[in-house]
């Protein structure tokens, strides 16, 4: 996809995304990698009605932007992930209530359900997060989602990263089902923990096979 | 039924649970039966709205076996298994839908269920034993947890929902989603001594300072 191309890809996920409550206007951001840039939403614009000129360009390696860019809080965290995660080229930042409570809640969400294991991770682990964002903070955030697809941040709902946001929304879905099930069970005698050894194996056979399907099984 | 038949019934089947938001994306499975060996099913990992009536797979009953290049769901022997066990059923859906998905992941079977889904779902809708996806022996604990209701959650997994027809597959997966809804909101309401009505951000509340508090 070319940058252009990628800015109306973006703006649609924003208002789809806004749709289905993992964005608010004013609230959340998301980014895509197009090569040695990245695209991200800009702060204090209606995510739901983002147009495609409102969308910042970032050299990913100096940070340099277009001058009076005005990019959100959590951008370097943003740039930090895509310079150390070849495999990930989309993400968004979302303060859904499941993410949020969770954030705050400061535990780990370990897989209550199959496909958090699968499209997830081992377990989503949340990192220290403050604003304005200093360098620990990205550090930590990149190394809370190593090997994973989601990090929360603490107080400040999750991070889902994906290969595109068709992805990345695929694991907001699954992750803010598995956060709601790590909150609601509580309430139903408590959640009962998938073996470690299994979720590692379904995140295995996820990542090497089934995900494949969609493109190979026609 | 033929077999063209059934794959027409599977496929507007696809589109009705997308749009009710009982499935999405690749997540799950449905099949319809053709006669007592063969059974159609939904594809291995393909999303619902791609597919056409011809992407559907039929699949042998007693050996798993599928016509054709393209694969069948990985979960075609839980439908295999209950089309074996209950005659009567000729329309399987496996839905990871949300509310049953998270009783299933505590492994309660939802019990107390009023007089408005009763009818579909008998007073109680009971849990299976975990199984890894697409094992025998997920396959086995669900058609046992089944026996002869509508419904079974399946353990960290989501829920099965059955009919002789396919819109009564359809109308077990609703009354489901609802019963089981219901039956979170009660267990926070009992579990934390609050009156009703159930507030979503008092649960959330609630549930924060008790982490606090550990």
């Amino acid at each position: 996809m070319t940058i252009d191309e990628t800015r109306a890809y973006m703006a649609d996920w924003s208002k789809k995304l806004c749709d289905e409550g993992f964005l608010v206007d004013y609230q959340g951001s998301l980014s895509c990698r197009v090569g040695e840039t990245m695209l991200i939403s800009p702060r204090k614009k209606k995510l739901s009605a983002l147009k495609p000129d409102d969308i910042i360009l970032v050299d990913i390696q100096s940070g340099s932007m277009t001058t009076g860019a005005n990019p959100p809080a959590d951008f370097s965290v943003h740039r930090e992930i895509y310079r150390n995660r070849k495999d990930i080229n989309a993400l968004v930042h979302s303060f859904e209530l499941n993410f949020l409570t969770c954030s705050k809640s400061g535990k780990t969400i370990y897989p209550l359900l199959d496909d958090m294991a699968q499209i997830v991770g081992p377990t989503a682990r949340t990192a220290a997060y403050t604003e304005p964002v200093k360098n620990k903070v990205r550090s930590a955030v990149v190394k809370k989602l190593k090997k994973r697809n989601a990090v929360l941040l603490s107080d400040n709902g999750a991070l889902c990263a994906g290969n595109d946001l068709d992805d990345t929304h695929a694991v907001c879905q699954v992750f803010m089902k598995g956060c709601k099930c790590f909150i609601e069970t509580e309430f139903l005698g408590g959640g009962k923990r998938i073996n470690p050894l299994e979720t590692r194996l379904m995140r295995l056979v996820y990542l090497m096979k089934y995900s494949k399907q969609t493109v190979e099984n026609r | 039924m033929s077999i063209n038949e059934a794959r027409e019934i599977v496929q507007e089947a696809c589109v009705e649970l997308v749009k009710a938001g009982l499935v999405a994306r690749t997540w799950g499975n449905i099949s319809a039966r053709v006669d007592d060996e063969v059974f159609v099913i939904t594809p291995s990992g393909r999303r619902y709205e791609d597919l056409t009536v011809t992407d559907m797979v039929p699949v042998k009953i007693s050996d798993l076996t599928h016509e054709g290049s393209i694969k069948p769901s990985s979960e075609k022997g839980l439908h295999a298994e209950i089309y074996k066990q209950n005659k009567g059923v000729n329309a399987v859906i496996h839905t990871h839908q949300t509310h049953a998905s998270t009783v299933a992941a505590a492994r309660k079977d939802i019990t107390g269920i009023g007089k408005k889904h009763s009818a579909l779902l008998g007073t109680t809708v009971r849990v299976a034993a975990y199984g890894l996806p697409g094992t025998g022996k997920l396959a086995r604990a669900t058609a046992e947890a089944l026996g002869a209701s509508n419904a079974a959650l399946m353990a960290n997994h989501g829920a099965v929902c059955v009919g002789k027809k396919m819109r009564d597959a359809f109308a077990v997966a609703r009354a489901l989603e609802e019963a089981a809804e219901e039956f979170i909101a009660r267990s926070f309401l009992s579990a934390s001594g609050q009156n009703g009505p159930f507030s979503l951000a008092a649960m959330h509340t609630f549930y924060l300072n008790m982490m606090a508090e550990r």
